[in-house]
């Protein structure tokens, strides 16, 4: 505690040194926006780690505009989402400076902060000199908190994501049925459907695929039938009856209403299973709206409904939708000036002006900043689920999954033990039980 | 004379060796004080923590450890039996004259230069319930949706089949070449006695070619131990924990939970019982 | 005559079996091949049509935007270089290696070999684990040099494996007979022994090649940006947001291309190397 202090302490005090300094030998007083051949940081090039994911995509293509208004080069490493918390991790342990900066989920931000991989942004953001394209009041709310450990800034929200239903509103008109409110009338639904078309529609599709995945799309259940993750002690707490009949229900609708495959469905085979037609229902990410809507993409536009997801019982702890919030993060060991750039880069890159444009750029609508979320480009591609996307957001729930330490190990444990209810579902409140027992006995030690 | 011959024997060894030493054994040995420590990349940014022998402990405790073992055997036994039968019934049917039979050879070892990460992806395509072929023809016949990967008992059945594609041709290669070199008269002599083409199979040219059949099993059953990417790309070790092999195993609690103290245990393990098991196959064989 | 008739009847019927036994074999192993260069011709819908189209309008799209990708030349190097240099280390090291536990008297050839083997033996990642941290601490981690250190510690083990039975091969009179004309050991191995061996040679450098380049794990960890190879360039097509095949199969195809050449020119004297020294074994 007394180390982490005086780190907090020392970097401060070297980056108002720093800034000191650098006031003293430029000198030039009008370093605002229009200083267009006052570049402090010309020649300065840093690296960046993102996962594969539209906005990366969208930066890639736009890092020019940066690097002709900065002078900074910004190097970009796009890697595959599953290898990147093990790179970032590796890299951080071994105080490597290979990466200035990193893209990952709000997940793992705990972790870093507690061993100090990565650097506090609290002065930057005071500093007038780099903060023209920062702005705290732009990002939404909930998006910008979990980019905070204990009240300080550590990472700029690259996109949000929330979860919510989506339905087929043609079949349901035809079945008679109107959006599930409760978990019992969704799979009243599911079970209509599947079996007034002879199983040629799946009642409903969910990512059923190990690991994050399964997690993911469980979450729902163990949220909606009144469960949760942890224990007031911080222990995992699995082995509730909540979290048994959330997990029964859930394998119970795919096993009996899913489609074929789904025990290694992930995002992309359950969004294009559900936008080709080939289910009635499915709960996922609202990223997969904008899917949904592309005609370029799917079978169903204007055919798709959207509602919150349902939940068997009001669980005062958190609902049964997701917020995953996706940042950038600068690492601790890099040199000021690689710090004071990658901020830069950071800021710009979620300022609001920089997200308007991605939007033009690449399929993206879990833009971070409110301005974007309001602006005419926003409104005009994604209006058939933008306002059922901000409702998501509004009531997601920040603790779906878990966000400690040890987040990794717990989702890898917990996500086997559910794939492994899902193929041999005769004994879940076992399976529970020992992946629960393992856990608190050999992780949350 | 003897001496001098002894010395230049030391001299062409050495540097291949103490290269290997500096590689292998020094890291072999910083991995056995691994072992004993707790090496959470997590904690306390990867700190070694003593932790004598509790690894080793939590190793035999752990069900899922255990489990890989089980896989790990089972993927070894099933991909060797199938990829040894089909080695040896593919080259004996090709043991004969016709055209194009260099084409043909070349063709069918074709799998054994693919990239593995590349053709287990191409097999997850295969393998597809919606849009793989597998499950196409599967329906055609069968007039229901096969889906191989997502089932406890067929996925490792698929990623057997995936191997033995890739590999079988190692052995039809190796079978074929030393059927090529037999010398004819035992066969005609066979003939002559009026044996079957089966009794000559089986009888004469087996018996004749066992010590490639041999070596080829043994390289095979190294190889099939440490396969990870077909895994790594298929089914990540799933669904539930039904693929997941000692490698698999090890990589994921060393990359994917950060404990390297215990993912190096495993390996450990993994590579004593192997070694072990194989060299005594191997010395009795003597093909060293 | 009719028996004759009969008797060409009987013939035809079994080459027509055989013919078709053999398009089964030879459709079973080449499938993947011929789907994975297909599709990288196709456009995303023609791709995962079903039954799949045989006649297409090919595009070069998923091409254009492998080589569009950043850097694809550059991993392309990466992978030639660290399959290159372990492979002539492996064959430097080990050739002479090899001869020396084959044909001069040394202590114990035989556990010396096995020491060589039990690096074959030991799956990658024993050695990956602890050399991580060593690399690390070091400072060297992504640095291309990681990669090749651990994959000649791959070759070296191959080579003294597979070479031995080329060398038992040899007469031994041929040995003698140079030794007795004064010849030292090293002029006899490189003069006389090495030109016998050399099919050998190669077919051994070719196999280490073939194992370098298509290596995964090792790369996986060790590369970052900027030394990744490309087996590893291959999976960064399967992104959050699913697999791109089109990109993928251009790739895979691309990587794939020269191994399969390489193993073609080489399968006969591959396949007797393999094999030859195992019959007399």
């Amino acid at each position: 505690m007394k180390k982490r202090l005086l780190s907090i302490l020392l970097t401060g005090i070297m980056v108002s040194g720093f800034i000191a300094g650098c006031g003293s030998s430029g000198g030039s007083g009008d370093s605002s926006e229009g200083g267009s051949g006052d570049k402090p940081y010309e020649g300065v090039e840093i690296n960046v780690l993102c996962e594969g994911h539209a906005s990366s995509n969208a930066y890639e293509k736009m890092a020019g505009e940066f690097e002709e208004e900065t002078g900074i080069k910004v190097n970009l490493e796009i890697i595959p989402y599953e290898e990147l918390p093990q790179k970032v991790l590796l890299s951080f342990s071994q105080k490597s400076d290979d990466y200035d900066m990193i893209m990952n989920d709000s997940l793992s931000l705990q972790g870093y902060v507690d061993n100090d991989y990565v650097a506090c942004l609290d002065d930057y953001i005071a500093n007038d000199d780099l903060n023209q394209w920062y702005d705290k009041a732009d990002f939404v709310e909930a998006y910008e908190g979990m980019m905070e450990v204990d009240g300080k800034v550590y990472g700029f929200p690259v996109y949000g994501e929330a979860t919510f239903l989506m339905y087929r509103k043609d079949l349901f008109d035809e079945y008679g049925l109107k959006a599930p409110t409760t978990m019992a009338e969704l799979e009243e639904c599911a079970k209509t459907i599947y079996e007034g078309t002879n199983g040629e529609v799946a009642g409903i599709t969910l990512r059923g695929q190990q690991g994050i995945h399964i997690v993911y799309t469980w979450g729902a259940f163990l949220w909606g039938y009144g469960g949760h993750y942890f224990d007031e002690n911080g222990k995992l707490d699995l082995n509730t009856e909540e979290a048994v009949e959330g997990t029964e229900a859930f394998c119970r609708l795919l096993n009996n209403y899913g489609p074929e495959g789904y025990t290694n469905f992930g995002w992309q085979e359950n969004r294009l299973l559900f936008q080709q037609g080939g289910a009635a229902m499915t709960i996922d990410a609202t990223v997969n709206g904008a899917y949904c809507e592309d005609p370029d993409e799917s079978d169903i536009v204007g055919k798709v409904g959207y509602a919150p997801v349902p939940a068997a019982v009001e669980n005062e702890e958190g609902g049964p939708a997701a917020l995953a919030v996706h940042g950038f993060y600068i690492n601790n060991v890099i040199e000021d000036k690689q710090k004071e750039a990658a901020f830069l880069f950071g800021s710009w890159a979620t300022n609001a002006a920089t997200q308007e444009k991605m939007m033009g750029v690449e399929p993206h609508c879990g833009v971070s900043s409110l301005k974007a979320i309001e602006s005419d480009a926003f409104q005009e591609k994604y209006a058939a689920f933008g306002n059922d996307m901000v409702k998501a957001l509004e009531v997601a729930n920040p603790l779906y999954v878990p966000t400690n330490t040890e987040a990794n190990e717990i989702i890898n444990k917990v996500g086997t033990a559910l794939s492994k209810c899902l193929v041999e579902s005769d004994d879940i409140a076992g399976i529970l039980k020992e992946v629960n027992d393992d856990v608190n006995s050999n992780v949350l030690k | 004379m003897k001496n001098k011959n002894r010395s230049t024997a030391r001299a062409f060894v050495l540097p291949a060796l103490i290269t290997m030493v500096m590689i292998m054994i020094v890291p072999f040995l910083y991995a056995i004080y691994i072992t004993m420590n707790d090496v959470n990349l997590l904690e306390n940014g990867g700190k070694f923590v003593w932790a004598g022998l509790k690894n080793f402990k939590t190793f035999f405790s752990d069900s899922r450890a255990l489990n890989s073992v089980v896989v790990s055997v089972k993927f070894l036994v099933g991909a060797l039996l199938l990829e040894t039968f089909f080695g040896i019934a593919v080259s004996t049917f090709l043991d004969r004259r016709f055209r194009f039979k260099g084409i043909v050879r070349a063709l069918i070892i074709v799998p054994m230069f693919m990239t593995p990460v590349v053709s287990g992806l191409i097999w997850r395509a295969f393998f597809d319930p919606h849009a793989g072929i597998v499950s196409y023809i599967y329906q055609l016949i069968f007039h229901h949706k096969l889906d191989m990967l997502g089932s406890t008992s067929s996925a490792l059945w698929a990623l057997i089949i995936v191997d033995m594609w890739q590999w079988t041709p190692f052995m039809i290669l190796l079978i074929m070449a030393s059927l090529d070199g037999l010398s004819e008269d035992a066969v005609e002599a066979a003939k002559v006695e009026g044996a079957s083409e089966l009794q000559i199979i089986t009888r004469v040219k087996i018996p004749m070619i066992k010590p490639t059949i041999y070596m080829a099993m043994m390289i095979r059953a190294i190889d099939a131990l440490k396969i990870f990417d077909a895994i790594f790309v298929m089914t990540k070790g799933g669904p539930g924990s039904a693929t997941e092999t000692m490698n698999m195993y090890s990589y994921v609690v060393g990359f994917n939970f950060y404990r390297i103290g215990y993912a190096t245990t495993i390996s450990f393990i993994f590579t004593i019982v192997v070694t072990i098991v194989l060299s005594k196959l191997m010395q009795k064989n003597n093909s060293l | 005559m009719d028996l004759h008739q009969k008797r060409i009847i009987k013939r035809t019927i079994r080459r027509i079996l055989f013919w078709l036994v053999l398009a089964v074999i030879l459709m079973f192993f080449m499938a993947p091949l011929i789907w994975l260069v297909s599709t990288s011709f196709k456009n995303y819908i023609d791709a995962f049509a079903m039954p799949p189209k045989l006649v297409f309008k090919p595009t070069l799209e998923n091409y254009i935007s492998v080589f569009n990708k950043a850097n694809f030349f550059n991993y392309m190097k990466n992978s030639i270089v660290c399959a290159v240099i372990p492979t002539a280390v492996g064959i430097i090291l080990g050739v002479p290696c090899a001869y020396s536990i084959a044909m001069l008297k040394l202590k114990n050839p035989k556990n010396l070999s096995f020491f060589f083997l039990s690096a074959r033996i030991a799956p990658p990642i024993m050695s990956l684990l602890p050399l991580y941290i060593i690399f690390s601490k070091i400072g060297i981690i992504g640095d291309k040099i990681t990669i090749i250190i651990m994959y000649t510690l791959m070759c070296i083990p191959i080579v003294v494996w597979l070479m031995p039975v080329y060398f038992r091969e040899l007469p031994i009179e041929l040995r003698e007979a140079a030794r007795v004309d004064g010849c030292s050991e090293f002029r006899v191995f490189w003069n006389i022994v090495l030109p016998l061996v050399k099919g050998a040679v190669a077919a051994t450098a070719i196999y280490c090649i073939i194992t370098c380049w298509n290596e995964f794990l090792i790369a996986l960890v060790l590369s970052n940006k900027t030394s990744q190879t490309l087996p590893v360039t291959v999976t960064s097509f399967m992104t959050f947001q699913g697999t791109q095949w089109g990109p993928l199969t251009a790739a895979g195809t691309i990587i794939m291309v020269p191994m399969l050449i390489f193993g073609f020119f080489i399968q006969k004297s591959f396949a007797k190397g393999l094999a030859g020294g195992a019959v007399k074994g």
